[in-house]
C-alpha cells in the first residue's frame, strides 16, 4: 500500500474505505455480523460463536454476509454478543449468545427475517 | 445497558469498528483531526483548543490536559517525548483495556496530535504485558498507520514526523505513577522521582515529556475535529465531557459505561447497572480504586465530578466503580485495599513502606476482634500522617479506603472493637453459627454438607455445631431449608 501523501489522499482513501468496511453504506445489500471480541467477549466464548456463525452461513449457502470482530460493547455481563447490521435498519444486538442461539440467529433472523426476540438486548447509546 | 442513556466520546468506536482495520477507523473520520491540525492549525492553536475544552486527565488526578501540553510545548529542548500511560493497575478497572482493544487508533492519532502540539517526534505507549490482546491490536495499529504514512516520516506529505513504539510494563502498580513509569522505561527500578521538576519540564531521560492516560487521549481527536465548544456541551463547568466507568461488584449489569460528568451516582448504579444483585441492599460504592474511598447510600445523588468525589473522601481515580451490598464488611474492604497497596509499595519512602504496614496491622487486629478504641484513633492519625508525608501518589492516597470507611461506617468499626461483632457477618474470627433447637427438624442436610464434619445429630433429632471445629464457611446456613441456622 503506497503512503498517503496529502490530506486529499486521506479523504479519497476514506471514501474508498466506506464501501469496504464493516460500516455499511446506506445502499449496501450486505449484512454484517459483528461479534464482540474484546477480552470480555473472548473469555465468554466469542471466538467459538463466530466460528459457529461462519459454518452456519456456509452450510446454508448464504451470500453477502460478512462476520467481523469488534471491541467491547460495554455490556460485559451479556457476552458473548452478536450484532446484526443491515443498511437502512437499526442494528439488532444479541446477548447471552450460545451455540444454539447463534444457529437460531442465522436460521430465524438471516434466513427467515425475524429477530430471535428472546435474546435481543435493549441498547441505549448515543455517539455524538 | 438499559435504563439510562450513555454518551460515548472516548468509546465512540468500541463495538462499532473492527479494531484491526485502519480502514474502519479512517471511514469513521479517523486521522482527520490529525490532518486538520497539520494543515490548518498551528501547534499553539492545538494547545489552545485542548486548553479551552477543559479536558482533565482521566488517569487519576484530573489535571487539566491543556496546561500540561502548554508546559511541555514551552519547555525548550531538541528532543521531547509523548508518553501514554496504559498501565491500568487499579484492581477491577478495565476502561483503558477496552479502548486499546476496541479502538487503538484513537490513541495513536491523539499522541501524534500531541507530538505536533508540543514539538515531539517520538512517542511511547507503556502498556502492561498482562493485556496481550491490547498489545497485539496496538502493534497492528502502529504498523498499519506507519504503512499508510499516518505515522513515521513526513506524515501526509507534511514536514511533521512522529513515530511510536510500545514498552511493556511488568505489573507493578507503582509503575502506573508517571515518574516511576519513566524510570521503568529507562530500564531503572520502578520508583517515583521527586516532583518538581514535572515531566513536562524534565521527564523521560530528563527531556520534556507529556504523559497522559489512554482515555484522556481517546477524547482528543473528537475535540480537535469538533471544537472545544462542542466538548463543553457535555458534562459540567469544571469537569467537561464524559467519563468511562468500569462497573463491577454486586450490581446486576457488570460492564463499561460512559456518561456525562455530573451524572448522579444513582443513575449509574440503579439505572445502567440495574440495581443490586439478588435483591440485597446497597451499602457503598468504591470509587478511585486503592486511592479512593467508599460512598454510602445517603450520598448516592451526588453528581459525579472530580471535586464532589474528593469532598466525599473518595476520588474519581481512573474510573473503577465497585458496588458493595450489606454482606460486605467495610473494615474488611479497607483491609483488602491496604493489603494491595502495602504489597505494591516500592519501599523508597518510609511513610509508605512502614506506615502502610502499621496501618494494615491495625486493620488486621480489628478484623480479628483484638482492636481497641485506641486503634481507631491511631488509624485516623497515622493514615493522615502517611498521606501528608509520602513521596508519591501511592502513599499519599493509600490510607483513603481506611479513612473513608472510618468516616462513613464508624459504627461497623465500633461493633468490631467494642462488641467483637462483624455486622456484615464476614470477618471469620467474629462470626459463628448456631442451630435453633425449636426450628431444627433433624433433616441432616447441614451435617451432610458441612465440609469440616463438625455438625452432629441423628435423624429427626436436633443437630449441634461443634464450635471448636467450625471453620465458619456458612455452608450449613445456606443449605438449611427451615431457617434453623443463624449467625451468632
Ligand atoms: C500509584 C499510582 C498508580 C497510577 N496508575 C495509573 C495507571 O495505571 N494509569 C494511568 O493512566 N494513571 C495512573 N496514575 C496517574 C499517573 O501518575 C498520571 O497522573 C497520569 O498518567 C496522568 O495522565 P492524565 O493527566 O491523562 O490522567 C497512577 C498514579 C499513582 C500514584
Amino acid at each position: 500500500m503506497p503512503k498517503l501523501a496529502s490530506w486529499d489522499e486521506l479523504k479519497q482513501h476514506r471514501e474508498d474505505s466506506k464501501s469496504r468496511t464493516s460500516l455499511l453504506s446506506p445502499d449496501s445489500n450486505r449484512i454484517v455480523l459483528a461479534v464482540g471480541e474484546a477480552t470480555c467477549g473472548i473469555a465468554a466464548g466469542a471466538k467459538e460463536i463466530a466460528a459457529v456463525l461462519q459454518s452456519e452461513i456456509e452450510n446454508k449457502g448464504l451470500e453477502n454476509i460478512s462476520i467481523i470482530a469488534t471491541g467491547c460493547y460495554g455490556m460485559c455481563y451479556a457476552e458473548p454478543m452478536v450484532e446484526v447490521r443491515e443498511a437502512g435498519k437499526p442494528s439488532v444486538y444479541y446477548g447471552y449468545v450460545t451455540e444454539s442461539v447463534a444457529k437460531s440467529i442465522v436460521a430465524r433472523h438471516l434466513v427467515a427475517g425475524s429477530p430471535v426476540e428472546e435474546n435481543v438486548l435493549h441498547v441505549e447509546v448515543q455517539i455524538p | 445497558m438499559s435504563g439510562v442513556s450513555q454518551t460515548r466520546i472516548a468509546l465512540r468506536n468500541c463495538g462499532v469498528i473492527d479494531p484491526e482495520s485502519i480502514n474502519d477507523y479512517i471511514a469513521t473520520d479517523g486521522y482527520d483531526a490529525l490532518a486538520k491540525a497539520i494543515f490548518t492549525l498551528t501547534p499553539d492553536d492545538v494547545v489552545d483548543i485542548v486548553k479551552k475544552s477543559g479536558l482533565r486527565g482521566r488517569g487519576g488526578a484530573g489535571f487539566p490536559t491543556g496546561i500540561k501540553w502548554e508546559t511541555a510545548k514551552k519547555s525548550q529542548s531538541d528532543v521531547k517525548y509523548v508518553l501514554c500511560n496504559a498501565d491500568e493497575g487499579d484492581p477491577g478497572a478495565f476502561m483503558d483495556r477496552s479502548v486499546l482493544e476496541g479502538d487503538p487508533h484513537s490513541v495513536l492519532e491523539a499522541m501524534a496530535l500531541c507530538g505536533y502540539a508540543i514539538g515531539a517526534s517520538q512517542g511511547i505507549i507503556y502498556v502492561r504485558a498482562e493485556y496481550p490482546l491490547a498489545v497485539k491490536r496496538l502493534q497492528i495499529a502502529i504498523d498499519q498507520a506507519t504503512d499508510l504514512g499516518l505515522l513515521g516520516e513526513n506524515i501526509l506529505g507534511s514536514s511533521f514526523s512522529f513515530s511510536l513504539r510500545l514498552y511493556f510494563g511488568a505489573g507493578a502498580f507503582v509503575c502506573g505513577e508517571e515518574t516511576s513509569l519513566m524510570n521503568s522505561v529507562q530500564g531503572g527500578r520502578g520508583e517515583p522521582r521527586i516532583k518538581p521538576p514535572f515531566p513536562a519540564v524534565a521527564g523521560l531521560w530528563n527531556k520534556p515529556t507529556n504523559i497522559n492516560n489512554v482515555e484522556t487521549y481517546a477524547n482528543i481527536a473528537p475535540i480537535i475535529r469538533n471544537g472545544w465548544e462542542w466538548f463543553r456541551k457535555f458534562g459540567t463547568e469544571k469537569s467537561p465531557g464524559t467519563k468511562v466507568f468500569a462497573l463491577a461488584g454486586k450490581v446486576n449489569n457488570v460492564g463499561l459505561v460512559e456518561v456525562p460528568m455530573g451524572t448522579p451516582l444513582r443513575s449509574i448504579i440503579e439505572g445502567i447497572g440495574g440495581g443490586i444483585r439478588n435483591g440485597r441492599r446497597y451499602k457503598a460504592v468504591q470509587t478511585g480504586g486503592p486511592s479512593g474511598g467508599c460512598i454510602p447510600a445517603e450520598h448516592l445523588d451526588t453528581p459525579i465530578d472530580y471535586e464532589s468525589l474528593i469532598s466525599l473522601g473518595s476520588m474519581m481515580g481512573s474510573g473503577g466503580m465497585i458496588v458493595m451490598d450489606e454482606d460486605d464488611c467495610m473494615v474488611n474492604i479497607a483491609k483488602f485495599y491496604l493489603t494491595f497497596t502495602a504489597e505494591e509499595s516500592c519501599g523508597k519512602c518510609t511513610p509508605c513502606r512502614i506506615g502502610n504496614k502499621r496501618l494494615l496491622e491495625i486493620l488486621d487486629r480489628i478484623t480479628e476482634g483484638e482492636g481497641t478504641d485506641n486503634d481507631l484513633e491511631e488509624l485516623d492519625i497515622l493514615g493522615n500522617i502517611i498521606k501528608d508525608t509520602a513521596l508519591c501518589g501511592l502513599g499519599q492516597s493509600s490510607p483513603n479506603p481506611a479513612i473513608s470507611t472510618l468516616r462513613f461506617f464508624r459504627d461497623e468499626y465500633t461493633a468490631h472493637v467494642k462488641d467483637k461483632r462483624c455486622p456484615a457477618g464476614s470477618c471469620k474470627k467474629l462470626i459463628g453459627f448456631k442451630i435453633l433447637a425449636d426450628k431444627c427438624t433433624g433433616c441432616t442436610v447441614c451435617a451432610r454438607n458441612c465440609p469440616a464434619n463438625c455438625i452432629s445429630g441423628s435423624i429427626k433429632k436436633v443437630h449441634v455445631i461443634d464450635q471448636e471445629k467450625c471453620i465458619k464457611c456458612g455452608a450449613c446456613l445456606e443449605k438449611c431449608r427451615f431457617k434453623a441456622i443463624v449467625r451468632g
